[in-house]
């Protein structure tokens, strides 16, 4: 491979294609899998702007976060998910029917960067998990500028959308229960500046996971975060 | 185009998206000084799209995929502006 050989595929297009009556008979398999082996709580929705660009920024805690956004959501939302869950015997199947993008974690993946900037050029949702990975003990964890990034390459607003509960899907089925799982939106945030540069993009993500952070039960913060939101937050 | 005038445009580069860390990033003088800053996927990424802008270079996406160091990204550089 040189440094200048082009990607292979179509370079005209970084996306993958969706297919909406795939992804909505997906959607609704899955949908109706919530609704009867979970109760969701559901607040917010309408906060998302109904078309045009939008960037979901979501903390992580379980594999289902992904699949009960896709369910709750009127709208067609693209998740983004790590490249391993390709080859995951049921979310991968469930993802790349509902259009993911598959990113590469820790490395430099511009191709999915591009990918998720189409998407946003051609006025679609996207839903990003904004620590880069789950958490592995519930609290909310440290927000990556990928999110940010997106926001201020695209001017596409932010919306903060913090899902709890889900990490209880599994173990509640394990003893014949139904676990409560919350998915709940804020206020959508567009970034004051589309300036590139660290400390920019560092100041966005700390609003955005200030306002992630008011919006989840006090468990899910990190210790000595007890009290959620703060006076960071600008717009 | 030398290594030196190349660690030139990417310090410049790097002080343009992160000033913060300006001083830091005039200490550069290899490639391996580049790497031992522990930048992050999202810093590189503008990084190298402003060196492309500003050195008229282009970088395919499976190469920074699989680049592992700063040497790798300054060799491409200079294979193409040779």
């Amino acid at each position: 491979m040189t440094a200048t050989e082009p990607s292979a595929g179509n370079p005209q297009r970084h996306s993958p294609r969706l297919h909406p009556l795939l992804y909505d008979l997906v959607r609704g398999v899955i949908r109706f899998l919530f609704l009867t082996l979970s109760h969701p709580k559901v607040t917010g929705l309408e906060l998302c702007p109904p078309q045009g660009p939008a960037i979901l920024a979501v903390n992580h805690l379980s594999y289902f976060d992904g699949p009960m956004v896709l369910a709750m959501f009127r709208r067609r939302v693209r998740p983004m998910a790590a490249d391993r869950l390709r080859r995951h015997f049921f979310f991968g199947p469930v993802m790349i029917a509902t259009g993911a993008i598959f990113i590469r974690r820790g490395q430099m993946d511009r191709a999915a960067m591009r990918a998720l900037l189409e998407v946003l050029e051609e006025g679609g949702c996207v839903a990003v998990a904004i620590e880069g990975t789950r958490s592995p003990d519930g609290k909310l964890r440290e927000g990556k500028n990928g999110v940010a990034y997106l926001a201020a390459k695209s001017g596409a607003p932010l919306i903060p959308a913090a899902v709890w509960g889900t990490e209880q899907i599994w173990p509640a089925w394990r003893r014949f229960r139904r676990a409560e799982v919350h998915l709940s939106l804020g206020p959508p945030i567009t970034p004051a500046s589309q300036a590139l540069d660290v400390s920019t993009l560092d100041e966005t993500t700390r609003t955005i996971m200030s306002r992630i952070a008011a919006l989840l039960p006090a468990r899910y913060l990190p210790d000595g975060q007890d009290s959620p939101g703060d006076d960071k937050v600008t717009d | 185009m030398t290594t030196e005038e190349i660690l030139d445009q990417i310090r410049k580069g790097l002080e343009a998206v992160a000033p913060a860390r300006a001083a830091e990033f005039r200490k550069v003088k290899s490639p391996e000084d580049l790497d031992s800053l522990g930048l992050d996927s999202i810093t590189t990424l503008e990084l190298v799209d402003r060196l492309e802008k500003r050195l008229g270079v282009a970088f395919s996406d499976d190469f920074l995929m699989e680049m592992t160091s700063a040497r790798d990204l300054v060799a491409a550089i200079q294979d193409q502006v040779a």
